[in-house]
C-alpha cells in the first residue's frame, strides 16, 4: 500500500535575485515498509522535497503546486496547527547535520523526553522510560541518558538523532544525509542500524543522500534528481544495473567501488545549472551526450517507460540499448 | 636509499602539547596528542601513494610535516638527498618550489580578494622565477590550460567567488603546479566535491602526473576513490601505519584486521552485491591516551595476550606487503 504519494509537487524559493525553481513537477510514491532513496548532486533539490513534505520550508520557500498525500490525506492544504499532529507522529526527519544541532547545555535524554512530552500527552516518568528504551534500541548505553552532547562521538550523536526521530512511533522517517560526515566504520554501523530498525518497526524510510553507494546498500527504490527535476525513478536493482536516463547512467559511472573490476571513471562535463534560469526543455540537455534538437525545445514528460519505472527523457526508447553498454560515448 | 626514492621518512613523530590550566601546568605531567607516532616509509618517484585512515588518525599531520608546514617533534625526512628537517627558513622556501600541497577546501584555500591571475602569479614573483611580465603571463596561462580552465584569458581575470567548487580546486592545483614541483601532497582534494566533479578532478590529477612525471602523496578517507587514483596504499590508525602495499592487492585482500574492517564497511554502489560487514568494537580512542601494545587491540576481533604488551612492528609478510600485526605472519 502506498503510504506517501507526491504528485506534481513544485516548490520554489522567492529571493531577491529571482525565483529559484528548486523542485519542479516531482511525483513519486513510497509504499509501506519501503526504503526510498532520493539521490542527486548538491543543490538539485533533494532537501527541498523533504522539507516540503514536512512543511518546514524556510520563509522564502513556497509549495506552488502539487499534492502530498499521506494515507490519502493531503498535507499541502493543512494548516500549521494541523501539521503538529503529523510531524514526528506520522513523519519524522533526521535533519542533515542535526547531530551537531543538539542543545549543548541540556542533556540528551531531556531533549528527547521534551520532544515526546510536547507531542504526546504523557507524564514525565513515562517519557523518560521511553527514552531509555529508545537508547537501547539505537545501541546506546541507557546509563548515558543524562550525558551531554559533547560527551558523545559523532556516530553516537547520530544515534541520538535517530532515537529522537523514532520517539513518537512514526510511520515514515526521512533521513537527510544521515551518514555523510561520519567515518567509514561508524557509517557502516549507522547503515546497519537504519536497516535493522526499518525491519523491526515496519517503517517506511526516505533516504536523501548524494552518495549512491549508501542508497545501494539501504534502499529498494531510487529516485534520481537533477536540477530540481526527477529524472528517473525505479527499483534499486534495475536502476543500478540498467539505467534508462543518460544522467543516471553518467552519475553511476562516476562512482568508484572497492569491488569488481577497476575501470576509468567517467564524469559529466560542465556544471549543474543555475535554478533561477534553468535551461529550456530538458534541464540536462546542455550536459547530455545524447542531446538532439528536441531536447532544448520541449520538456520531456515523466512517463512510465517500463512497469514501475518512470523516466523523463525524449529518447528513452531509442537509448535503451545504448545506455546498457556503459561508458559510451 | 635507492635512486628512485623521492621521499624518505624515518621514525617521524609529531606530538602536540595540550594546553592546560595553570595549576596542572605546575603539578601535572605534560600531556600530548600523539598525532603521528613513529612512522617510517618511502615514496617512490612517479607513484601515487594513498594515505588513508579515519579522521584523527594523523594522515594530514603526516602530509603537512613532510613539507614542513608543521615542525616534526622528532624523526627524519629526506627529499631526494636533502634532509628536510635540518633546513633553515630560506632553504625551505627554495625546497617548496619542488614540494607543493593542495588543500581540502577550495573555498578556504584561495584568497577571495585576489584575482585568479594574481593568485597564480604570486608564487612566481615571491620565488623570483620570472623576470618579465610576458614570461609571467605565459606561465600563468599555461598553468590554467594545464588544469583545463580554458580560455585562460577569461579565467585569469575572475575572482574565486565567480567559480564553482570544482573550478576553484583546479585553480588550487594550478597554483601548486606553477612552480613545476616534483612532489605534491594532495590533502583530500576532492572530498568537498560532488561525485561527478570528484572524478573529473582525480582524472585531471592522474593526467598531470603522467604529463609532468609527478609524485603524489594522496591523503583521503575514501578507499574506493583511492583505488582509482593510487598505486600504493598506506593505512594509518592512531598515528601509526597499520598496513601498506600495492593498492589493488590490499583492497582485494586486506591483511591487517583494521584494514579488513575499513574495506568491508565501504558502501558499494551496486545493490546486487551483498557483503558481510566486519563490525569492530567501540570507536577510535583519542590519541592522547594511546592503548599500550598494539593500538588497535582493544577493538580488534583477533586480539591475543601479546597484543596488549608488545607493539607489533611493520614487517614484510608477503612480497611488497607490510603489516603491523602479531596475528599476521
Amino acid at each position: 500500500m502506498t503510504l506517501l504519494h507526491v504528485q506534481d509537487l513544485s516548490t520554489h524559493y522567492f529571493i531577491r535575485e529571482g525565483t529559484v525553481k528548486a523542485a519542479d513537477d516531482i511525483s513519486f510514491g513510497i509504499k509501506e515498509r519501503e526504503a526510498f532513496g532520493l539521490a542527486g548532486e548538491s543543490g538539485c533539490g533533494k532537501t527541498t522535497v523533504a522539507l516540503s513534505i514536512m512543511k518546514l520550508l524556510p520563509p522564502a520557500g513556497r509549495i506552488i503546486k502539487g499534492e502530498i498525500l499521506l494515507d490519502e490525506e493531503d498535507l499541502v492544504s493543512k494548516k500549521e496547527e494541523e501539521m503538529g499532529t503529523v510531524r514526528w507522529k506520522k513523519i519524522s526527519m533526521v535533519f542533515q547535520g542535526a547531530m551537531n544541532a543538539l542543545n549543548p547545555v541540556i542533556n540528551v535524554g531531556e531533549q528527547i523526553a521534551e520532544a515526546i512530552i510536547t507531542k504526546e500527552n504523557i507524564s514525565k516518568g513515562d517519557a523518560w522510560s521511553r527514552v531509555k528504551n529508545l537508547f537501547e534500541l539505537v545501541g546506546l548505553d541507557p546509563k548515558r541518558i543524562k550525558d551531554y552532547p559533547h560527551e558523545f562521538s559523532g556516530g553516537m550523536r547520530q544515534r541520538v538523532m535517530i532515537a529522537m526521530a523514532l520517539a513518537c512511533n512514526p510511520r515514515l522517517v526521512i533521513a537527510d544525509e544521515p551518514v555523510t560526515a561520519l567515518d567509514v566504520i561508524v557509517q557502516g554501523k549507522i547503515i546497519e542500524l537504519l536497516k535493522e530498525l526499518q525491519k523491526k518497526f515496519d517503517l517506511s524510510v526516505m533516504l536523501i543522500t548524494h552518495d549512491l553507494s549508501v542508497i545501494a546498500e539501504v534502499c529498494n527504490k531510487v529516485g534520481i534528481m537533477y536540477a530540481g527535476k526527477l529524472m528517473e525513478c525505479a527499483d534499486a536493482t534495475g536502476l543500478f544495473k540498467s539505467p534508462r536516463h543518460p544522467y543516471t547512467q553518467r552519475l553511476i559511472g562516476a562512482y568508484p567501488s572497492v569491488v569488481g573490476e577497476k575501470r576509468r571513471l567517467n564524469f559529466i562535463p560542465g556544471v549543474p545549472p543555475d535554478l533561477i534560469n534553468p535551461p529550456s526543455g530538458c534541464r540536462f540537455h546542455p550536459r547530455c551526450p545524447y542531446a538532439k534538437k528536441e531536447c532544448p525545445e520541449t520538456e520531456p514528460l515523466y512517463v512510465e517507460a517500463e512497469k514501475g519505472r518512470f523516466v523523463a527523457c525524449h529518447f528513452v526508447d531509442e537509448l535503451k540499448d545504448v545506455l546498457k553498454q556503459g561508458n559510451n560515448p | 636509499m635507492t635512486s628512485n626514492t623521492i621521499i624518505k621518512v624515518r621514525n617521524l613523530r609529531k606530538w602536540f602539547p595540550i594546553r592546560k590550566g595553570l595549576l596542572s601546568a605546575f603539578f601535572g605531567k605534560e600531556e600530548y596528542v600523539h598525532a603521528v607516532d613513529g612512522v617510517t616509509f618511502d615514496i617512490i618517484k612517479g607513484e601515487v601513494l594513498c594515505l588513508v585512515g579515519e579522521s584523527g588518525c594523523g594522515k594530514t599531520t603526516t602530509g603537512k610535516t613532510i613539507i614542513r608546514l608543521i615542525e616534526p617533534t622528532s624523526g627524519e625526512i629526506y627529499f631526494e638527498e636533502q634532509n628536510v628537517v635540518a633546513l633553515g627558513k630560506d632553504e625551505i622556501r627554495k625546497l617548496r618550489c619542488e614540494m607543493q600541497i593542495i588543500f581540502q577546501d577550495p573555498y578556504e584555500s584561495l584568497d577571495p580578494r585576489m584575482s585568479i591571475y594574481d593568485t597564480l602569479a604570486e608564487p612566481l614573483i615571491v620565488n623570483k622565477i620570472v623576470s618579465t611580465r610576458d614570461e609571467e603571463e605565459a606561465r600563468v596561462f599555461d598553468a590554467l590550460e594545464d588544469v583545463r580552465l580554458v580560455p585562460p584569458e577569461q579565467f585569469a581575470m575572475r575572482f574565486p567567488h565567480e567559480l564553482s567548487g570544482g573550478q576553484r580546486q583546479r585553480v588550487a592545483i594550478a597554483r601548486a603546479l606553477i612552480l613545476q614541483p616534483k612532489f605534491m601532497v594532495a590533502d583530500e582534494p576532492v572530498s568537498m566535491l560532488d561525485a561527478s566533479i570528484r572524478t573529473e578532478i582525480s582524472n585531471l590529477l592522474t593526467d598531470l602526473r603522467d604529463k609532468y612525471n609527478l609524485t603524489y602523496l594522496y591523503i583521503t578517507h575514501d578507499i574506493a576513490q583511492a583505488r582509482y587514483i593510487g598505486s600504493r596504499i598506506m593505512v594509518m590508525y592512531l598515528g601509526k601505519i597499520a598496513e601498506t602495499g600495492p593498492i589493488e592487492n590490499v583492497v582485494m585482500n586486506p591483511l591487517h584486521p583494521y584494514t579488513k574492517a575499513l574495506i568491508s564497511n565501504v558502501p558499494v554502489p551496486d545493490p546486487t552485491v551483498k557483503r558481510e560487514r566486519m563490525s569492530i568494537l567501540g570507536e577510535t580512542p583519542t590519541p592522547i591516551n594511546v592503548p599500550p601494545g598494539c593500538r588497535f587491540h582493544p577493538r580488534c576481533p583477533c586480539t591475543k595476550p601479546i597484543c596488549s604488551e608488545n607493539e607489533p612492528k611493520l614487517k614484510e609478510v608477503k612480497r611488497d606487503r607490510y603489516v603491523a600485526c602479531h596475528s599476521v605472519a
